[in-house]
């Protein structure tokens, strides 16, 4: 439909529109003043609560952890220069680690062809550019060299989050002025691993995401 | 949708007292108490709903100007932007992409405005496979039916008819182990993730501001939905925004928590446009169908407050009527204290002329609504409605048109107690202990007391009357 015609339809609507207080929103706080916690004690309780694991101390020693828990595998990453962890990569694949092609192609044939590779990939490696101690999330964005897939079609998920970057919840990450949800195409929360509750309301793990979720505190 | 062919009753009486109806029952039970914990450890709760109310209602208030700031925000990202007046359009839309890029096969993260526009038909009528993602709305494509609830869409299967489901229709062997089926399911849509050419979307919310969609899902197929297929396609009624990120999150504060109890959604996923230069995978198209489809008259009508409506369910777990008759008993998608407004105000109200009558106004789905909707003052609303239309009590039957007539006129009432032509032997001791008819089910737990000998504006007119 024109979509002057549409907008016509729906300004004439609105001129009937009775919906009650409709008047323009109140600016209020929008993060209440909330006394002092430990950032990194409640974000790891609350992010084990949901199914989460919580690794704090050397970071490469980390992996060695997660690798001997699930033994090696094909991985998708992020770029070296996106993770805070400079040796993150290198050390995956000492230890027996492949790491996958993660640029997808724009013709459609060969992306699908890739794609369907996707299938085995057994780890991912991403940074975070945040993290919320109410909810226990990170927060991801995609861009050069940070696939969206890498933290979405691995059994094994492990994000590298520099402890300084976690917020007490999502609406004080908000309410920073450098954050900015739109400025590229897609951030996500992510709140543990891949849940469902759909057969009988049964927990299950890992139903389309990651199994496993690891965030490794730097 | 068309009108529907079977009645609220009609359709509530075959599921009254199933096995299937229990399994409603106890899960709607399940989902209120976990809201109820999520809900008390989050002391800002009630101050996020008032503001969650103000925000949604300003936007519909408001809402061509944040359409036509939400549709340039979108085209500023790259993204196109398609308005439907209803569902022909919207499906028509869909078709043409789809043709366009020869599509076999569409993937579909859980979407109840798809399911509004019976995408999946119009679809499959030019031969594209379509596939639903979702756990529970894959299982219900695959029994061809219809979900039960909208967040918890199997609500109403045991794991014994999920397994024999898919030992039936994706030849596995028989499994009741809910792990092996979400094992099972994991493995046949992961391939079909992959090679999908489109992937088409619903929003939870569209943010005006930058012209970002959000989707939240617990499994990740929301996200899968979005990024693995070249183009993806957001289907969004036309409501469904908020002005700002900031408002965004006021949103995602609540409803997780009005739904499920969570603090979030495992995957809480913002789009802006499609894949940027540089970015390693996403779609290379996306596109935003805004569709109208009955909402712009449920704005200028009296049930216009239901627009604020986020969709977290929260009212059908609470429904004494919903939890008796299951999602299955409604004419639509959309079921429960929500559906029994969203629907005739929609779609027509010839054909759903029962549903605003499908509530007890008992006022739990106010208690628990995240935007605090006054749903049964919009039922009373629609019921006016009903009876402005003429079709009140005509489909009450025969013995509860005798009510009416009896009701509204006293003495004729008395007259048809006390001569039993009305209740027969029901009558005791100024109660009436039994209705006939449909009348029945209600007398079952409750007496109907005897008319006044006086009515109330005699008796009025008689001691205070001017």
């Amino acid at each position: 439909m024109d979509r002057d015609a549409f907008l016509a339809g729906v300004r004439t609507a609105v001129a009937r529109n009775r919906v009650p207080n409709a008047s323009a929103i109140d600016p209020g706080p929008l993060v209440p003043d909330l006394p002092p916690v430990d950032l990194v004690a409640m974000f790891s309780e609350i992010l084990e609560r949901v199914d989460g694991h919580v690794h704090t101390g050397d970071a490469l020693q980390a992996l060695d952890e997660v690798v001997a828990l699930y033994g090696a595998g094909p991985f998708l990453s992020w770029d070296t220069d996106r993770l805070p962890v400079s040796g993150a990569v290198a050390h995956l694949e000492e230890l027996g680690c492949g790491r996958a092609e993660a640029e997808v192609s724009n013709q459609p044939d060969a992306r699908k062809a890739h794609q369907v590779g996707y299938g085995d990939v057994h780890i991912g490696l991403t940074g975070a550019e945040a993290g919320f101690a109410e909810t226990g999330s990170i927060v991801l964005r995609s861009g050069l060299g940070r696939p969206r897939m890498a933290s979405l079609v691995p059994l094994i998920h492990v994000a590298l989050l520099p402890a300084a970057l976690i917020f007490r919840s999502p609406m004080h990450w908000l309410a920073e002025p450098e954050t900015d949800i739109a400025s590229d195409s897609n951030v996500v929360y992510i709140t543990g691993p891949s849940r469902t509750a759909d057969i009988e309301q049964q927990l299950n793990l890992g139903v389309h995401g990651p199994k496993e979720l690891h965030v490794i505190l730097i | 949708m068309s009108t529907p062919v079977t009645t609220f009753v009609e359709r509530a009486s075959r599921e009254v007292n199933t096995p299937k109806v229990r399994a409603v029952d106890a899960g709607a039970r399940l989902l209120t108490a976990k809201r109820l914990k999520g809900v008390e450890e989050y002391p800002a709760m009630d101050s996020m709903r008032d503001r969650a109310r103000e925000i949604r209602l300003h936007t519909v208030a408001h809402l061509d100007t944040y359409l036509e700031q939400f549709a340039e925000a979108v085209e500023a990202v790259g993204g196109k932007v398609f308005f439907a007046r209803d569902a022909d359009e919207a499906n028509g839309y869909i078709r043409r992409v789809a043709r366009d890029a020869s599509a076999e096969l569409i993937v579909k993260s859980k979407s109840m405005v798809t399911e509004e526009i019976g995408m999946n038909a119009a679809l499959e009528a030019d031969g594209v496979q379509i596939v639903e993602t979702d756990l529970g709305e894959f299982i219900v494509q695959l029994a061809n039916e219809r979900p039960s609830h909208i967040v918890a869409p199997v609500m109403h299967k045991t794991r014994q008819d999920v397994g024999e489901l898919f030992a039936r229709e994706l030849d596995v062997p028989y499994t009741e182990d809910p792990a092996e089926l979400n094992k099972i399911a994991r493995q046949y849509l992961r391939q079909r993730f992959l090679r999908a050419d489109i992937g088409v979307s619903g929003a939870n919310f569209g943010v005006a501001s930058t012209g970002s969609i959000c989707l939240v899902t617990n499994e990740g197929n929301g996200r899968l939905t979005t990024t693995a297929p070249r183009i993806h396609i957001a289907v969004m009624g036309m409501e469904r925004l908020v002005p700002t990120p900031g408002d965004l999150g006021v949103m995602l504060e609540i409803l997780a928590r009005s739904a499920v109890g969570q603090r979030l959604t495992v995957y809480t996923n913002v789009v802006t446009g499609p894949r940027r230069p540089g970015d390693p995978d996403g779609p290379d198209e996306f596109h935003v169908i805004i569709l109208d489809n009955g909402r712009s008259q449920v704005l200028g009508g009296s049930t216009s407050e239901i627009l604020a409506c986020i969709r977290c369910g929260a009212c059908l777990n609470v429904c004494p009527v919903y939890r008796e008759v299951s999602g299955h008993a409604y004419s639509d998608v959309y079921s429960g204290p929500m559906g029994a407004v969203l629907v005739p105000s929609l779609f027509n109200i010839e054909g759903n002329e029962q549903l605003p009558y499908a509530s007890t106004l008992c006022g739990a789905c106010v208690d628990v609504c995240p935007v605090r909707i006054e749903i049964p003052d919009l039922l009373l609303a629609l019921r006016q409605r009903v009876v402005e239309d003429g079709d009140a009590f005509r489909w009450l039957g025969s013995a509860m048109s005798a009510y009416k007539v009896a009701a509204t006129r006293p003495r004729a009432w008395r007259a048809a107690l006390s001569s039993g032509a009305l209740f027969g032997r029901a009558v005791r001791s100024g109660w009436v202990g039994r209705l006939p008819g449909p009348g029945g089910a209600w007398t079952d737990s409750r007496d109907l007391q005897m008319p006044a000998k006086e009515p109330f504006h005699d008796w009025w007119r008689r001691n205070r009357g001017s």
